[in-house]
């Protein structure tokens, strides 16, 4: 029997059934946030996180070379303080310039964005001391183009859910706080490329490449999207500049025996934008 | 303050450990029930030391970053492997690009065996004169001006094969709409689309699809079962690129050029073709029909993107397979024709 291979069956788009299934916990979530949100007052004024970073990055897709670069971040957020329950909405744009020991020039792109839903209640522990507990919801997606490496095929790494969120303060004297914070995502649906993709060039139109990067979904948990991501600074109150902070996330995501791996960690500064 | 800023960029420092690239692993083959017959470097008088050496380099994660496999046939016996990238190596299909070509080539060569094409000196407008534009000059391209890349089509590199793939009407159309840049037969311009008007050209004498056509007068008779060939929106599979085959198929296809196309005593190609085609045929010194030429060797091959190839000495009886990981620029693509030198010096 002589056959050629089945390239749908290699799309590894996901079945409907597991769609939903992947969904269903993501969107209990949200409306548990939603709910949340309903409680808690008006939202403070916007500020603005710039921060610039160290990126490695490695796409087992292509190879075990690992690209390093400059990364540029900026991220709007917006507190919601509440009775119980403290709000806080984050939006990210972030792009990065990686290259391996082997390339002459950066010519890879890592542009990636997302947006983050964060609750937490606050526990005092004395009077200097508080700790924060609670969860998030979230989107990211991250978008690689690797030029030198692969000159036809966008890469993508994107995940939609949930997880928890820690949080640390101590006041020092004045008006100043440091503080440290953790997020870790516990489950949701994460999206790779599929490893056989039969197509030589990408169709890069904005249809095709929204569809690729809802394309492939699987379940995220744990073992197979570990994304922590750990923040600590020093926090100014009633300051134009609100903080300076030392930001470190890692990203180790598990598909079809492929591994991609991201390692971020630089500093931010934080201003505040309205009154 | 002061202290947490030291802190933080003392910490800016490298995280990702580049893990060892490429396992070195024996390149000693494992005999399957595939159709190659397994020997030792000994039995076929190759000089295992300089043997090793083009292994190590195959393995260098420095000089090599992106080799997948590489093979080393002598007297019709598969005698050295190696696969990088996965347990999954030996078995997987990978998209050989160019070297795609060379099989179109054989496949032409199949044709005129089976009688489908008369001889090569016949006009595409002949073929399928409803692709071809009412100009004289093509009306003239034969299927030899294909061959030898000498169409006078104009071809822009990467963002022509975009285009063709892109293209959503007939893609024989896209192609002889083009505007000409040389008179048909008197420039050699290395073109994606010549061989694209190949495929053509078999799908309409064959009367199925050049797949359907490799399937059974090809891939079949060699033992071929796995392979992915993709096509153009008008259904045609490209000529020029993105076959996907494993390495061991793809060195079954070595093999049958260096047999002068025959496989188990039977001619599938026109006799004579392969020799053809595998001599300077095009005003480019160092091309055939759709294989390259290494005449200080003696030697023929058939090459794509990656810095991938399949090496066929017919002197030495050896063939030697090179992939690659397919879609990378030239940069990366390390020593790979450093390896032909080692493992044709070790071939004695």
């Amino acid at each position: 029997m002589y056959y050629p291979v089945n390239q749908k069956r290699n799309k590894g788009i996901v079945r409907p059934a597991i769609r939903t299934r992947l969904l269903c916990p993501v969107i209990a979530v949200l409306c548990f946030f939603h709910t949340s949100l309903q409680a808690q007052e008006k939202g403070r004024p916007w500020s603005l996180q710039l921060g610039a970073s160290y990126v490695e990055v490695m796409e087992q897709q292509i190879s075990k070379l690992v690209g390093q670069g400059p990364s540029l971040h900026m991220t709007l957020t917006k507190s919601y303080p509440g009775e119980r329950w403290d709000g806080m909405l984050e939006l990210q744009l972030s792009a990065g310039l990686p290259k391996t020991d082997f390339e002459s020039g950066y010519r890879s792109v890592m542009p990636a964005l997302s947006g983050k839903y964060r609750i937490t209640q606050t526990r005092e522990l004395d009077e200097r001391n508080s700790f924060r507990f609670g969860g998030f919801a979230q989107a990211v997606f991250r978008n690689n183009y690797y030029k030198n490496l692969d000159q036809s095929r966008f890469y993508w790494t994107n995940f939609i859910g949930a997880g928890l969120s820690t949080g640390y303060d101590h006041q020092l004297s004045g008006d100043r706080t440091l503080y440290a914070s953790l997020d870790l995502p516990l489950l949701g649906a994460k999206s790779r490329p599929p490893r056989n993709r039969y197509y030589r060039i990408d169709d890069i139109s904005f249809g095709r490449l929204f569809k690729n990067n809802v394309s492939n979904l699987s379940l995220g948990a744990i073992d197979t999207y570990f994304n922590p991501s750990f923040t600590a600074g020093i926090r100014f109150a009633d300051k134009r500049i609100q903080a300076l902070s030392y930001f470190f996330e890692y990203c180790n995501v598990k598909d079809e025996g492929l591994i991609y791996r991201q390692v971020n960690h630089g500093l931010a500064l934080t201003i505040k934008l309205g009154k | 303050m002061k202290r947490l800023l030291i802190f933080a960029l003392a910490g800016l420092a490298s995280c990702i450990k580049q893990e060892d690239i490429k396992t070195p692993t024996e390149a000693t083959p494992v005999s399957r029930n595939d159709g190659w017959q397994v020997s030792t470097p000994a039995a076929e008088g190759i000089n295992q030391d300089k043997l090793k050496t083009a292994y190590a380099l195959f393995n260098s994660q420095t000089e090599m970053p992106l080799a997948n496999s590489l093979l080393v046939i002598r007297h019709g016996k598969l005698v050295a492997e190696s696969y990088n990238g996965g347990a999954d190596g030996i078995d997987r299909i990978e998209n050989v690009q160019s070297c795609t070509k060379s099989i179109t080539s054989l496949l032409i060569g199949i044709a005129l065996q089976k009688g489908l094409i008369s001889n090569i000196n016949t006009p595409l407008s002949t073929i399928y004169p409803e692709f071809v534009p009412d100009d004289n000059q093509k009306k003239s391209i034969t299927i030899k001006h294909c061959l030898t890349m000498e169409t006078g089509l104009e071809f822009d590199g990467g963002a022509s094969s975009k285009a063709l793939v892109e293209t959503k009407g007939s893609s024989i159309s896209f192609i002889m709409d083009k505007p000409l840049v040389s008179a048909p037969g008197s420039k050699f311009l290395y073109s994606d689309y010549s061989p694209h008007l190949l495929s053509g050209v078999i799908a309409k004498e064959s009367g199925t699809s050049m797949e359907a056509f490799a399937s059974a007068n090809l891939f079949q008779p060699l033992g071929i079962d796995k392979w992915v060939w993709e096509k153009a929106k008008d259904g045609l599979q490209f000529g020029g690129f993105s076959l996907f085959l494993t390495p061991r198929n793809l060195a079954k296809l070595g093999q049958f050029a260096l047999n002068g196309g025959r496989w188990n005593n039977t001619q599938i190609c026109q006799a004579g073709w392969v020799a053809s085609a595998t001599q300077q045929q095009a005003s480019n010194p160092g091309y055939g029909y759709l294989f390259w030429l290494d005449p200080s060797k003696n030697s023929y091959l058939m090459e794509g993107n990656g810095g991938q190839y399949v090496f066929v000495c017919p002197a030495k009886q050896l063939i030697i397979v090179y992939t690659a990981f397919p879609y990378s620029s030239p940069e990366l693509w390390g020593q790979s024709k450093r390896l032909i030198d080692l493992v044709y010096e070790a071939a004695q």
